[in-house]
């Protein structure tokens, strides 16, 4: 019986850590709000314009709309700096629509742009390109394509 | 010989090249017509250049306001970049030394290299052999102003200021330690980059409030860095 718990609490605890450590992609830019960012990371209030966060898995940089004075403003873009790398493939399965681009003046660095989905991944490769791990994410408002029907 | 590679397609490309001042991977975007590279070979800087690049890097050092925002982006970098590759755990801790020492470390430990095969969009680049200068760039003083960022900064530099920002740019990329039994180390991110220059501009006391990081964090971070140092003249 107590192994059992055990068991059962290791794998409860590693979906915990999962989850927590990519809480960031709960928050939307131009629908998440302040009050939406206080209760997911447990803070009192949002500094403006700009809040850091800083968790054991990641630096978060949320930019805000609005001026000092608005009541609950809207997030604007966040920026997620990993302490630990992630794997490109945990964080995205799907690379369709993602436009690669060189990083500037960093010779191993890619940037993975998807503007319909507004995130965008700096990519480090490794081994040829064969191991690609996220350093960053920037979550930008979407690009709205007019004109494209859902259904046909 | 060959001496020069001409891109014959006919609309714009992106190509991979294996060789462009590194061991991995590089890619460089093309126009139809345009020459790829000119077959020209990297070579080291200069001594003469090596020592006049130093002694800016001094004198931006020598002024307060400069040297404070410095020291504040050396605090607000990450303590470390870590990935995990097929089971092992790499680690790169920055660097415990100043700008001057890490100059120093690049220059015995990588080298600093001046080449035409650096992609003409860039000043210089980091890579695993150090950081190559753009010849063309470099001799003509880089870009200025930098085509993007918060447009704060839209100065004229001189071409001793741009090629000095250009190497703290490069040196702060590589302010960090190999990883055990690696040579080079994994130099930190543009987005790292912005946000310790954000915070820094803010903890030296140059802006009261923090900039929104709008555009690019490559042109964010230089145009912080224009704004902090830009005013010392080289």
């Amino acid at each position: 019986m107590n192994r059992l718990f055990l068991v059962v609490f290791i794998v409860a605890a590693f979906f915990l850590v999962g989850a927590r450590a990519q809480e960031w992609r709960q928050i939307q830019p131009m629908v998440s709000r302040c009050s939406d960012v206080k209760k997911l990371f447990g803070l009192t209030n949002c500094d403006r314009p700009v809040t850091d966060y800083d968790s054991a898995h990641y630096g978060l940089n949320i930019t805000f709309t609005g001026g000092k004075r608005s009541r609950n403003p809207m997030v604007a873009r966040v920026i997620i700096v990993f302490k630990k790398w992630i794997s490109l493939s945990d964080l995205e399965n799907d690379l369709s629509g993602y436009k690669i681009l060189p990083d500037g003046d960093l010779v191993d660095s890619r940037i993975y742009e998807n503007q319909e989905k507004g995130i965008s991944f700096t990519v480090r490769e490794f081994l040829s390109g064969r191991e690609k791990y996220v350093t960053s994410v920037v979550v930008f408002p979407k690009k709205v394509v007019v004109g494209r029907s859902k259904t046909k | 010989m060959i001496d020069e590679l001409r891109y014959l397609g006919e609309s714009e490309s992106i190509l991979v090249s294996r060789n462009m001042g590194g061991t991995q991977d590089s890619s460089v975007t093309v126009k139809a017509g345009s020459p790829i590279y000119l077959i020209t070979s990297e070579r080291k800087l200069p001594q003469d250049e090596l020592n006049r690049l130093k002694a800016n890097l001094e004198r931006l050092i020598d002024d307060p306001d400069c040297s404070k925002f410095i020291e504040k982006l050396n605090s607000n970098l990450p303590d470390s970049n870590t990935v995990q590759i097929q089971g092992r755990e790499l680690v790169s801790k920055k660097f415990d030394g100043g700008l001057i020492e890490n100059f120093d470390r690049t220059r015995k430990q990588y080298g600093f290299w001046i080449g035409s095969t650096v992609n003409e969009a860039y000043s210089a680049v980091t890579n695993l052999r150090g950081i190559t200068f753009n010849e063309t760039k470099y001799n003509r003083g880089g870009l200025h102003p930098w085509p993007g960022g918060f447009h704060l900064t839209l100065v004229e530099l001189s071409g001793q200021q741009s090629n000095t920002l250009t190497l703290i740019h490069e040196l702060l990329h590589m302010h960090y330690l190999p990883p055990v039994g690696q040579k080079g180390v994994l130099s930190v991110d543009h987005n790292a980059m912005a946000i310790a220059a954000q915070k820094s501009l803010v903890d030296s006391g140059i802006v009261k409030s923090p900039i929104q990081i709008t555009g690019s964090s490559a042109y964010y971070f230089q145009d912080a860095l224009v704004l902090a140092c830009g005013k010392v003249r080289l």
